[in-house]
């Protein structure tokens, strides 16, 4: 009891403890019960949907009073908790980043109305942290110029003679001024906030007697220039040496990224090196730690030995951490390198502070060799020439894949200030942080809007149309909706800080204007955030109408949002007893849906466990047509077991009203899920890769019911539910089990838009084919978003003629062909739009090698495409002897792929011996070789290190990616763009395998690498070998096994020496059983090789 | 206008031109800049910005009675914070009310004088219990032992409680028997560690002075000065505790993080931008005379109200530079809306 009480009062935040519990009660208990009334009426002001009205009574009236108290708990107010599913936001909500210039207004925009939004702090959560890290340099010194009564000295003095004598000593103050340089260029912007939060904690430590600011700029050509103010006008710019302080006692902070000219070549290093000799300097990056690499900024950890408080930093006595001084000197300039996010800031602040002490810190490494600043080229407007594919393709193979997909998001709600680049970068936590921002910040998709505010927090930023676009096709409109509505849920937990900035809000009287349709809200407004900005809803807030007989509907389990207009569900009212009692059901049933088949309910219950269920119960007249409907789903459910289907919960049919449930099938996580149709219907026809996946899942769906021996039989685009990414096939209740149709299938046949031609003869049964058009029918609405309307049922099918890629018209137009033995069956169709997903577009197979012909005069081929693409490779093993004809087919196989594919291919060639004939790929394609490995022993470990080089290269290219992506998909995505791509495949070839294996271990290692990695990075491993043993093999290739070529049977002609020798070899590829013989020989088509 | 003896007409109508004259502006522009020396009166202060004089506090006119608007959900944080005898901490844009809140509750409850501890990065702990000059009192020690008007009587000691002086903290834990109100203003311009060091004053409730508490028995009882101007009241033993915990109220520009076990323990009450009608009411409240005259109807500062409005998200602007604004347009300032407005509304923002 104690705990539902508990749990109530708790609301949507964190459990409250022993003393808030003891808080809340004593309220609960004070407040008179009049208090609910006003109360009550805020709450009906409220979504009813969106709040679970509680039974306890004295609930609702603690309600406003813990609205300041949830605040602290995690930021969830308990009542305007803001529409996280359920009602989508109308438009008047939205919140949008930046208003339409006056010179652009068009006349769909809408008026809009400025408020001011709540930011987010930059140094979340470790402001505390810093503030006491900084507690070593609260030192106070003797003030020269004014003295102070010593009261201790002076009462002692005065006890001991007697007399009233004082004893003056000097004031402490304190001990350092603080000047800070804030690097102000346009790339900083991003970092305005961080800099000014640490300004203002430098202030507050109480540790520096003045704090003086100054703007660096670090992009003019004659080095680093200092103006008064940052991010000010541009007042006279004075040079570094103003601040310097010969007394000593000022401590220079400066905040930068690194992107400045200046950092680069040298020039700030030059002035860094002199104001460390006069006095403490430190650095501090505002990029994170991870970035440092590619910036002006770097450092290297040291071990620094100071011996004086506060000396300046060229007096410090620095050697290297682990290696003697006299191995490695130090001739750097000496400034450390600090970070908000790592606890060098207290390391630091203690060696300032402290009289004499070491320790290890980053210190300021030199400028490499100057490569083109990034800043100067980014933050322009990118001329019309670049297309915007190149431009996002080459950001999307630079940059990580969860920056691209943040630079997605950030395209959805562009033009934005900066403030709102860190409300989405945080609502996609945790796998995209602040350096994912800064790198989409620095990468050159965007650009400044001019003249769009003063102050540097509301300065814009935008994409092209175009970038854009392309942008925005990589991301499903859902993923959207839910970012936005993180940022609404995050908005409304901050605090009314001091880190405001303005966003516009629709409002019918306000002066400017926001552009509405393409250009999205990046957060919603609930009635508590209006009121908190400042904005009169555009309604009276109480009505003045008297509340209608309000009836009292079932309460919905917890975090459940139902939304009745779209979804076509309908909450009982507490009065409909349908579904109790004896005879009743055994969950809360609380909606029900209007649609779906005549007869047959549709209720969604929960079982009091959290778990939400669908129960379909027919309600037919008849109750053994209800008994064959229900065991006939049953039966189904139970054979597909959840697979890309309802997950079957319980079922009771032999009662008087036979029911069965399934688990609900849930959108996010509180929303039921909508079918296709709606779907389609709300958010428009479904996009290339939506519908890709869409057809593959169902696809696998219908291929695995009809290997179960089941055919659906009336499939329509409302059977299927749209979950998340997930799809599941529903509505089996008149499926045909094992060949026999169900009897009542005319009484729920489709549209016939969905059913095949031969079903429309009387007789007509749904066979498996029929399903196939039926499913071909479906992605064709999808894919074009029609089907709406009743008006469709007598048009034929067709696709709108270059919607869709040749490929998918093909598929299409196949399933719904009217011969249903034309029709492929779903587990074809399944495999070739796994081919779609997976292969590049259509043409040669440039992987395909020719071996030769085998007995039945049939071609043998090889394929040396990855296995995980169809192929049969990628690594190949040739063994046996003669090592001449073994060498033989290794060359033809090379030449074939050379020739095929002489610009996509490069190649790595190694032997023992130099006898293996590889050297003549020398010009042929690019590569490097490592022939004759035996005679040159260092060439081995260069060979190894190139291996892993290789790997990690193409393993930084792909990156951690979250749709796994490899060699083939990058590969696709540049056909699809048409640009070629900049990874070519690899071949390492290795002759006399088991030879080079033995000349060093690290031989192994590397070709362990190569192999394992070898399908996913493109990379083809194909050895050559007299003999070795499987142990040999299997330690190298691990679980990958390879393609292999044997050579047995050599026929040697012992009585002709020049007859040419055959051998017979045979091909086994690990995916096949059996094996493939075909003669081979020396060939002497090719050019005679040389010293052989 | 007025003419001197000497009626120098060449001068007079020079000096007319010079000035716009008009019988509205005479009124405002009290600086000319004419060189000229004149005596004027000055006309009536807004009413923010008087000041009491050596008036009685019940007949305080002063700029901290004046009205204050509450919503009603705030209201009940407060009734909240108030019942559960927990720190109020308020948080919101300048200009939105915070530290007149705690004026607000202290005038509507009836509970004295606030008491009004602001902090600053100086601020420590011990100053706001109490103070104690050490010096002062062995000045008045060596003075009363020096023989003087010669009458031989002993003179009097006046006592370590003339020198002990509790300061707002202090005086708000002093028994009585109804709270005191505390106004801790601007907390998190504070140190680091101010926040936990008032926890634990705020969950004792007591204190204890080490000068009294060292005295011997029969100087256990001792009057000292509190922080409210001429009140004294007795300490026994040196420890001072509140039979009532104060209402203390703690204002913040939410410019800095406290300690999670800080914002625990207190209510935590958000005051929202006021939107229009709410700034219509202040307005009137505080403008309006109270006898009802002077139907200033509301279209002359509906444009006010809308470049305010338009500016405020951007500008950062405050409540009261709107009441300015107002005031200005009252009392005959002939500027258009924008015109005044940029004069008064000044950007309240800062870059860094």
């Amino acid at each position: 009891m104690l705990h539902r009480v508990r749990d109530a009062l708790s609301g949507d935040g964190e459990l409250l403890d022993a003393e808030e519990l003891r808080d809340a009660l004593w309220l609960a208990a004070r407040l008179p019960p009049a208090a609910a009334t006003t109360l009550a009426r805020l709450a009906q002001a409220a979504e009813p949907a969106a709040k679970a009205a509680s039974p306890a009574p004295a609930e609702p009236a603690t309600e406003p009073p813990f609205e300041g108290r949830d605040e602290h708990r995690d930021g969830t107010t308990a009542f305007g908790t803001p529409p996280t599913g359920g009602a989508r936001p109308s438009q008047e909500d939205g919140l949008h980043a930046a208003p339409v210039p006056p010179s652009q207004a068009v006349s769909s925009d809408r008026s809009a109305m400025a408020v001011r939004a709540q930011g987010m702090k930059a140094l979340d959560g470790t402001e505390l942290r810093i503030g006491r890290a900084l507690r070593p340099l609260r030192q106070l010194r003797p003030d020269p110029l004014r003295n102070e009564l010593d009261v201790d000295a002076t009462v002692s003095a005065m006890a001991e003679t007697g007399l009233p004598d004082a004893v003056l000593r000097p004031t402490r103050t304190r001990w350092l001024d603080l000047v800070v340089l804030v690097d102000d260029g346009v790339s900083m912007l991003l970092w305005q906030r961080l800099a000014g939060e640490v300004r203002a904690l430098m202030e507050r430590c109480g540790a520096f007697r003045d704090v003086r600011l100054h703007g660096l700029d670090s992009r003019t050509p004659g080095g680093p220039r200092l103006t008064g103010r940052p991010y000010g006008g541009r007042d006279r710019a004075r040079p570094m040496s103003t601040v310097l302080d010969p007394s000593g006692n000022t401590l220079l902070l400066v905040v930068s990224d690194g992107v400045g000219r200046a950092w680069r070549d040298g020039t700030m290093h030059r002035e860094l090196d002199r104001a460390a000799s006069t006095g403490p300097v430190a650095l501090l990056h505002a990029l994170p730690p991870r970035l440092w690499a590619g910036s002006g900024i770097d450092a290297r950890p040291w071990r620094v030995t100071t011996r004086r408080r506060g000396a300046a930093n060229r007096s410090w006595h620095v050697e290297d951490p682990v290696l003697p001084p006299e191995m490695a000197p130090y001739n750097g300039v000496p400034v450390p390198v600090l970070s908000a996010e790592r606890s060098d800031i207290g390391t630091w602040a203690q060696l300032i502070g402290s009289p004499g002490e070491t320790a290890v810190l980053p210190l300021l490494t030199g400028p490499d060799t100057p490569v083109p600043a990034v800043g100067a080229r980014v933050f322009t407007r990118p001329a019309g020439s670049v297309a915007a594919e190149e431009t996002v393709l080459r950001f999307k193979t630079s940059a990580s894949s969860e920056a691209y997909r943040l630079a997605a998001h950030l395209a959805a709600v562009a033009p934005l200030p900066v403030p709102v680049m860190r409300l989405v970068q945080h609502a996609l936590q945790p796998s995209v942080d602040t350096a994912h921002l800064a790198e989409v910040f620095l990468g050159g998709l965007m650009h400044g809007v001019e003249g769009s505010a003063d102050l540097p927090h509301q300065r814009t930023f935008d994409f092209t149309e175009d970038i854009r676009t392309v942008l925005l096709g990589t991301v499903p409109p859902s993923e959207l909706v839910r970012t936005a509505r993180e940022v609404t849920a995050h908005l409304s937990g901050l605090p009314n800080a001091s880190t405001g900035f303005p966003a516009w809000l629709p409002h019918s009287e306000g002066p400017e204007r926001v552009r509405s349709g393409n250009h999205r809200p990046f957060g919603w407004v609930d009635e508590t955030l209006r009121r908190r900005l400042g904005i009169t809803p555009p309604e009276p807030e109480f009505s003045p109408e008297p509340l209608s007989p309000h009836i009292e509907l079932r309460e919905l389990p917890d975090g459940f949002v139902l939304d009745e207009q779209l979804t076509g569900w309908c909450r009982l009212s507490v009065a409909d007893r349908r579904f109790e009692g004896p005879d009743g059901l055994p969950y809360e049933v609380f909606a029900e849906h209007e649609g779906g088949w005549a007869d047959i309910g549709l209720l969604l219950a929960h079982d009091g466990e959290g778990r939400v269920l669908v129960i379909r119960t027919p309600e037919v007249h008849n109750p053994r047509h209800a008994t064959d409907l229900v065991t006939t789903e049953v039966t189904a459910l139970k054979r597909l077991d959840g697979f890309l289907a309802p997950r079957l919960l319980a079922w009771d049919a032999h009662r008087l009203r036979p029911w069965l449930a399934v688990e609900c099938a849930l959108d996010g996580a509180s929303e039921p899920a909508p079918n296709l149709h709606d779907f389609v219907g709300h958010e428009g026809a479904l996009h290339r890769a939506g519908l890709l996946e869409v057809a593959r899942q169902l696809a696998a769906s219908l291929a695995n019911a009809h290997e179960n021996g089941l055919v659906h039989g009336s499939l329509t685009p409302r059977c299927v539910l749209v979950a998340g990414r997930k799809m599941q096939i529903t509505g089996w209740m008149t499926a045909s089990v094992d060949g026999r149709a169900s009897p009542h299938l005319d009484a729920y046949a489709p549209r016939p838009r969905y059913r095949a031609p031969e079903q429309e003869t009387p007789g007509g049964e749904p066979t498996r084919e029929s399903d196939v058009y039926a499913l071909g029918a479906i992605l064709m609405d999808a894919a074009t978003g029609e089907g709406h309307g009743e008006s469709l049922s007598e048009a034929p099918l067709a696709l709108p003629a270059g919607l869709l890629s040749p490929d998918w018209t093909a598929i299409l137009e196949a399933c719904t062909r009217r011969n249903p033995a034309h029709r492929p069956s779903a587990a074809r169709l399944r495999r070739a739009l796994d081919s779609l997903a997976l292969q590049r577009p259509g043409g040669s197979q440039p992987m395909q090698v020719s071996l030769g012909l085998d007995a039945g005069l049939d071609p043998v081929e090889l394929d040396l495409e990855s296995e995980h693409r169809g192929g049969q490779g990628p690594h190949l093993l040739l063994r046996g002897l003669p090592a001449a004809i073994r060498r033989s087919v290794l060359r033809r196989v090379l030449d074939q792929l050379t020739q095929q594919n002489p610009t996509g291919l490069e190649l790595v060639r190694a032997d023992y011996n130099g006898r293996s004939g590889l050297a003549r790929f020398e010009d042929v394609v690019r590569g490097a070789s490592f022939l004759n490995l035996s005679a040159h022993q260092a060439h081995v470990l260069s060979f190894c290190e190139k291996l892993r080089q290789e790997v990690t290269k193409r393993g930084n290219i792909l990156g951690r990616s979250i749709d796994d992506s490899d060699f083939g998909s990058l590969t696709y995505n540049g056909a699809d763009y048409d640009i070629p791509h900049r990874m070519r495949r690899l071949m390492v070839v290795v002759d006399d395998f088991q030879k080079v294996l033995l000349l060093a271990p690290e031989v192994v290692t590397a070709l362990r690498q190569v192999a394992m990695e070898g399908p996913r990075f493109g990379i083809h491993l194909i050895v050559s070998t007299d003999d070795t043993n499987e142990a040999t093999i299997a330690r190298v290739f691990k679980g990958r096994k390879p393609a292999r070529i044997d050579l047995r049977g050599q026929g040697w002609r012992d009585d002709d020496p020049t007859a040419p020798l055959t051998a017979e070899a045979t091909l086994q590829v690990p995916s096949v059983d059996g094996h493939v013989s075909f003669p081979a020989g020396v060939e002497d088509t090719f050019k005679p090789l040389p010293g052989n | 206008m007025e003419k001197d003896g000497h009626s120098m007409t060449a001068h007079e109508p020079h000096g007319q031109q010079d000035t716009a004259d008009d019988g509205q502006d005479a009124d405002w522009r009290l600086f000319k800049g004419d060189g000229r020396a004149k005596t004027i009166t000055f006309p009536e202060a807004p009413p923010w910005r008087r000041f009491g004089g050596d008036t009685d506090g019940e007949t305080d006119t002063s700029h901290r009675n004046r009205p204050y608007l509450i919503g009603p959900q705030e209201a009940d944080v407060v009734n909240a914070a108030l019942l559960l005898r927990r720190p109020l901490l308020v948080t919101g844009h300048p200009g939105t009310g915070k530290s007149s809140l705690a004026y607000a509750v202290a005038h509507e409850l009836s509970l004295g004088p606030v008491l009004h501890w602001p902090v600053n990065s100086r601020t420590t702990l011990q100053d706001a219990l109490y103070r104690y000059d050490a010096i002062g009192r062995l000045r008045e020690t060596n003075m009363s032992r020096e023989p003087h008007g010669g009458d031989g009587s002993t003179p009097l000691d006046p006592g370590i409680g003339s020198y002990l002086r509790l300061g707002p903290l202090g005086t708000a834990l002093v028994a009585s028997e109804s709270p005191r109100v505390l106004l801790v203003d601007e907390l998190d311009k504070g140190d680091v560690d101010l926040p936990n060091d008032l926890l634990n004053v705020f969950e004792e409730g007591e204190f204890e002075i080490p000068e009294l508490a060292r005295l011997p028995e029969e100087q256990s009882s001792v009057r000292v000065m509190t922080a409210d101007t001429g009140k004294w009241t007795e300490v026994v033993r040196g420890r001072v505790r509140c039979s009532e915990f104060p209402v203390v109220i703690i204002t913040s520009n939410g410019e800095r993080d406290f300690p999670p076990a800080f914002l625990r323990r207190c209510v935590r009450l958000d005051l929202p931008e006021p939107d229009e009608n709410r700034l219509r009411a202040i307005i009137s409240a505080h403008l309006d005379p109270k006898d009802g005259s002077g139907a200033h109807g509301t279209l002359e500062i509906d444009d006010l109200m809308r470049a305010f409005l338009a500016r405020r998200a951007r500008g950062e602007l405050a409540t009261d530079q709107l009441l300015n604004a107002v005031f200005l347009r009252r009392g005959g300032v002939e500027l258009d809306a924008d015109g005044l407005l940029d004069a008064v509304l000044h950007r309240l923002a800062r870059t860094l």
